[in-house]
């Protein structure tokens, strides 16, 4: 009964965001929108395609060809549905999110009602609260009124959470591929993703080859909608290589401004690696939890891919209260809450003092995004740690004595 | 990342914690007072710095300053006064335009409307002349203003028709020069901060005041502004020229303008003053430091207003660095007096300075506070103190967070190692706490005085509306409304606490809360605004460090005492109090009235963000106090 109640809720705010001044000016920034996802483009690359002219002989539209037609059909017929469109997308990932808690949060709790250790408690609250965190969260409420594509690549992750919780792998696989065809980026979750494909009795290879073939399928059928393979370079090009060194909240642009140009694709290798390394290992150590590995390669890909924005970090920041259970074990949360809190007030402050007022600099604007991503290091390690520490305490008992002294699980 | 059992670290963190939270409050109130006294003595003169040029290419007063047509200057003054005494309703528009068309510039009209949206609504309109010098030696892609405004017969403030005839004379003299790079554009407005306001929105093409302020568009235009000088001349002799630099919101010019206003000002042998006080003598000795400690406290009381001290403060949201030169003739005031072509040279050194720029302003500072004409304090002096007073506030978060009752208690251990049996899966059961989140109980009392004071932000204007057809004039009518708000919501905590008391933990976890709000707002005001930032925080901070349940009845009631002290609505009182001239309480009560719909009027129009930041959150913060004290 509280879901119906939270979308609407949503749905009011990000009209209202969509109707104030104030908001409209902050949205002009590039934390809510970046190069591959800043609506603005789409309506030139809509008008170009207007003008039979290639939307992608250009430097300036960077979404992938599907996703560009469909907002071509939007913009060519029903102009005016637009903002209701990116709503209705949000609240629909909210539910698949709420969706997702449902079952996780049911999964968790089985065995022990099963064998009669503890009662049937009353619902749990982590759906709702996850509902509530990705609708009123103002990452993803204030980049849904900036009409940030990215809200729509959150859906299709969504999905991939949800069926991997569900354990209805076609689904997972097919809704994987379209996110990876969105983005690329989301490419690191088939590594967990195939393990518990493994798991569950199934065949990796099929697997990877549905993968794949859907992927594929999707490339093809842009190239054939357009003709020619010219949207390969403005969009994974784009992405890989980082053209655009306009300012966001990820770590590339300050760093490559200053780059000269003969080191340059050295490093973005090195930085790019770091969005796609963590996928194999993590999935090594953590083999029986393909979920809370998708979880922190989420976070890892929004901290370390090459054009951010603060809507990917919406989606991890819903799913982080599925992680009730492992909160006794974990060190940091005053510390990285403080550094969330900050971080929303401070990037608008210093862009605006920045870009508006012109009398802050780029190097206030870029300790920020700094701030933001080590926050999401810490939570990411911080979490991963206390999974390990939870383990280790139901398989060990909580006696932490080593030679009768007390002792400590510290990280190493 | 592997794991290991250390001994030598076993409770290593909690005996950290355990520090903090025995030493913490005897520390805050310690870095709390060692703040206030390092902040204190950075007014004295060898803890701050001189001002320097940072931008070389100004090259201030490297040329002999040659405008010397006094008599024309004084033949215009003349003129004026005698068209504004003939026409004492209206601007005398006509003659200005004439006078600057005789000189061969392009003269444009600009119209603007504001529709005032308190009490029954009234519509304004208002008309600027400006009149636009074409650079002879580049393309118009750069511009200078020179801007003053008209004043009529009878408005509250003192006329300034020498300006405007100086603006004339100035027009006069520098048309005939060659070397200007940029175009120089003569604003001559209406109506003080509202015309500047129109004609920048309106230049920008950028709507302010929420569609309140009809800017119109402009027939002409300069390049893009670099630059602009805002002048007022209240008499035709002139005793000391004060610079004034504080803007909107509290933003200020770059530094090395306000140092070549200075600069100029010093090498034409004018008198200059900031705050309206001139350089003690002696800034060494104990009363050379309380001068200047008193002008920095001038400063800092008129940037926390966060109200423009001229109309230089709208050109610096648009990022165009502004100041206004204002001269007086106070009789106070010691030391020879000039006559206005000396004024004249000294805008002619500007002028002739800012035409050799060859970037925007970018270096020297835009954080400062001056205690003198030659000294500032920059944000890298400033910052450590504030943060010193502030820093309680976080450590504070941080001990109530680490007092929180560990999740992790013995029994839910001892459950948790009978689950070892049972196998891996079985203890995730244990896991879920057991007693509710106190989360669950303390976010009512955080939602509530937003939702409150929002509402209140946004109620304000059809109060008025609606207490305006029962003849209520707006003044009394904002006063009204605040002033109930601010009374019943002092029952706020009654209403949240009846259905559920919060425990122990929900206390603290409120406590926390209120705390790391409290933190993020003063230090992201004070990258703003550091007067304002400051202020608040001096009186913040105390009562924030003492603000929990005493179950004493008198430690009760004098922390609520001192909680209505702090209280958004009582500082506002007090700050009309103290700026008024006698403290007769009729006249304070009247003058609140007044600021309180300025307030709101500069907060529609403007943009100003006091009202806004202290409705949506200075005051919910405080109810969130309030609720701590009265939680039990």
């Amino acid at each position: 009964m509280m879901e119906p109640l939270l979308l609407i809720g949503g749905a009011f705010v990000r009209l209202y965001l969509m109707h104030n001044d104030f908001f409209k000016n902050l949205c002009d920034g590039t934390i809510f929108s970046t190069p591959v996802s800043s609506w603005k483009r789409v309506t030139e690359g809509s008008y170009l395609m207007g003008q039979d002219i290639s939307p992608y002989e250009g430097d300036m539209v960077h979404e992938p060809p599907l996703t560009l037609l469909l907002y071509n059909l939007l913009l060519q017929n029903f102009a005016g549905i637009v903002p209701a469109f990116f709503i209705l997308v949000d609240l629909l990932t909210a539910h698949i999110l709420k969706r997702t808690a449902d079952k996780f949060v049911q999964k968790q709790e089985k065995p022990a009602v099963r064998s009669g250790a503890a009662p049937p408690s009353s619902p749990s609250p982590v759906p709702l609260i996850v509902t509530a965190v990705y609708l009123f969260n103002p990452c993803t409420a204030v980049s849904c009124a900036a009409l940030s594509t990215a809200g729509l690549h959150q859906l299709p992750l969504a999905l991939v959470f949800y069926a991997a919780v569900t354990e209805r792998w076609w689904l997972c696989l097919c809704s994987l591929s379209v996110s990876c065809y969105l983005d690329l980026y989301p490419v690191v979750l088939l590594a967990p993703l195939l393990a518990a494909v493994g798991a569950a009795g199934r065949s990796r290879l099929l697997a990877a080859l549905l993968a794949a073939g859907c992927w594929a399928g999707l490339l093809l059928l842009s190239a054939h909608a357009l003709g020619d393979w010219s949207f390969l370079r403005s969009t994974y090009g784009f992405i890989l290589w980082t053209w655009d060194l306009s300012p966001n909240v990820g770590l590339f642009w300050y760093f490559f401004t200053e780059m000269f140009q003969h080191f340059e694709s050295l490093f973005i290798a090195t930085f790019q690696i770091n969005a796609f390394i963590y996928a194999v290992p993590l999935t090594l150590r953590f083999r029986g939890q393909p979920v809370l590995v998708m979880f922190a390669l989420l976070v890892l890909m929004v901290t370390f891919k090459s054009y951010p924005s603060v809507a990917e970090a919406g989606l991890y920041l819903a799913l982080l209260p599925l992680w009730r259970p492992l909160a006794p074990h974990a060190r940091y949360g005053f510390v990285v809450t403080c550094f969330y809190a900050s971080v929303m007030v401070l990037a608008p402050v210093m862009w605006t003092l920045w870009i508006h007022a012109g009398s802050a600099n780029a190097n206030f604007f870029f300790a920020v995004t700094l701030a933001y991503n080590a926050a999401q290091i810490f939570l990411v390690t911080d979490l991963l740690f206390a999974q390990l520490k939870r383990d280790h305490v139901l398989t060990h008992g909580t006696a932490k004595e080593v030679e009768g002294k007390p002792a400590k699980l510290v990280l190493c | 990342m592997g794991l290991l059992t250390s001994p030598t670290a076993g409770g290593s963190s909690k005996k950290f914690a355990n520090i903090l939270i025995k030493w913490e409050p005897v520390v805050s109130p310690l870095l709390y007072i060692a703040g206030i006294i390092w902040f204190l003595a950075l007014a004295y003169h060898p803890y701050n710095a001189g001002t320097y040029f940072s931008e070389n290419a100004l090259l201030p007063g490297l040329v002999t300053n040659e405008f010397s047509d006094g008599s024309e200057l004084a033949r215009l003054l003349k003129a004026l006064e005698a068209e504004a005494a003939d026409h004492p309703d209206t601007v005398p528009h006509p003659w200005i335009r004439a006078q600057f068309r005789q000189l061969g510039l392009q003269v444009y009209p600009h119209n603007f409307t504001l529709r005032y949206p308190l009490g029954n609504g009234s519509v304004f309109h208002g008309e600027n002349t400006y009149a636009v010098l074409r650079a002879p030696r580049s393309g118009s892609t750069e511009a200078l203003v020179l801007s003053a405004p008209y004043r009529r017969p009878g408005a509250p403030h003192p006329p300034n028709h020498a300006a405007v005839a100086m603006l004339v004379a100035l027009a006069k003299y520098f048309r005939r020069q060659v070397y200007w790079a940029k175009d120089i554009v003569f604003l001559v407005t209406e109506h003080e901060q509202l015309g500047v306001a129109a004609w920048l929105s309106a230049y920008h093409q950028q709507p302010v005041g929420h569609g309140l302020l009809d800017a119109g568009d402009l027939p002409g235009r300069a390049g893009s502004i670099q630059a602009a000088i805002n002048l007022e001349v209240e008499s035709a002799t002139v005793s000391h020229v004060d610079v004034l630099v504080e803007g909107l919101n509290g933003q200020l010019p770059n530094l090395d303008l306000v140092k070549m206003a200075h600069w100029i000002c010093h090498q034409e042998h004018i008198q200059h003053t900031t705050q309206g006080r001139a350089d003690h003598p002696r800034p060494h000795s104990e009363a050379g430091y309380r001068h200047s400690l008193q002008t920095l406290l001038h400063m800092m009381a008129s940037q926390a207003a966060g109200t423009p001290t001229g109309n230089h403060g709208h050109y610096l949201r648009y990022g165009i660095q502004a100041v206004t030169l204002r001269a007086l003739d106070d009789r106070a005031m010691p030391g020879p007096r000039s006559g206005l072509s000396h004024l004249a040279r000294v805008l002619e050194g500007m002028f002739r300075s800012l035409n050799n720029l060859l970037e925007r302003f970018h270096q020297s500072f835009f954080f400062y506070l001056m205690p003198a004409t030659g000294r500032y304090i920059s944000i890298g002096l400033y910052m450590p103190p504030f943060a010193l007073v502030a820093i309680g506030i976080v450590l504070r978060a941080l001990t109530c967070w680490l007092r929180l009752p560990d999740t992790d208690d013995s029994e839910r251990q001892q459950e948790a190692e009978g689950a070892e049996s049972v196998g891996k899966k079985g203890g995730d059961a244990c896991d879920r706490p057991s007693e509710p989140w106190p989360l669950a109980a303390v976010l009512p009392c955080v939602l509530a005085p937003h939702a409150l004071g929002a509402v209140t932000l946004a109620g304000l204007v059809p109060l008025t509306q609606l207490l305006a057809a029962a003849g209520w004039p707006t003044e009394r009518a904002v006063f009204a409304g605040l002033l109930t708000v601010s009374v019943g919501s002092l029952l706020l905590p009654a209403i949240t606490n009846r259905r559920s008391p919060l425990s122990e933990s929900g206390r603290l976890l409120l406590r926390c809360v209120t705390l790391i709000e409290l933190g993020l707002l003063v230090f992201t005001a004070a990258l703003f605004n550091i007067s304002l930032a400051l202020i608040v925080t001096t009186l913040y901070t105390p009562v924030a460090l003492s603000a929990r349940y005493y179950s004493s009845a008198p430690a009760r009631l004098l922390a609520s005492l001192c909680l209505l002290l702090v209280h958004p609505f009582t500082l506002q009182l007090a700050a009309v109090a103290l700026g008024a001239p006698a403290l007769a309480w009729r006249a304070v009560l009247a003058a609140d009235q007044r600021a309180l719909a300025v307030a709101l009027v500069d907060s529609l129009v403007y943009g100003a963000r006091l009202l806004d930041v202290a409705c949506t959150v200075l005051l919910p913060l405080w109810l969130q106090m309030w609720t701590l004290v009265h939680c039990g």
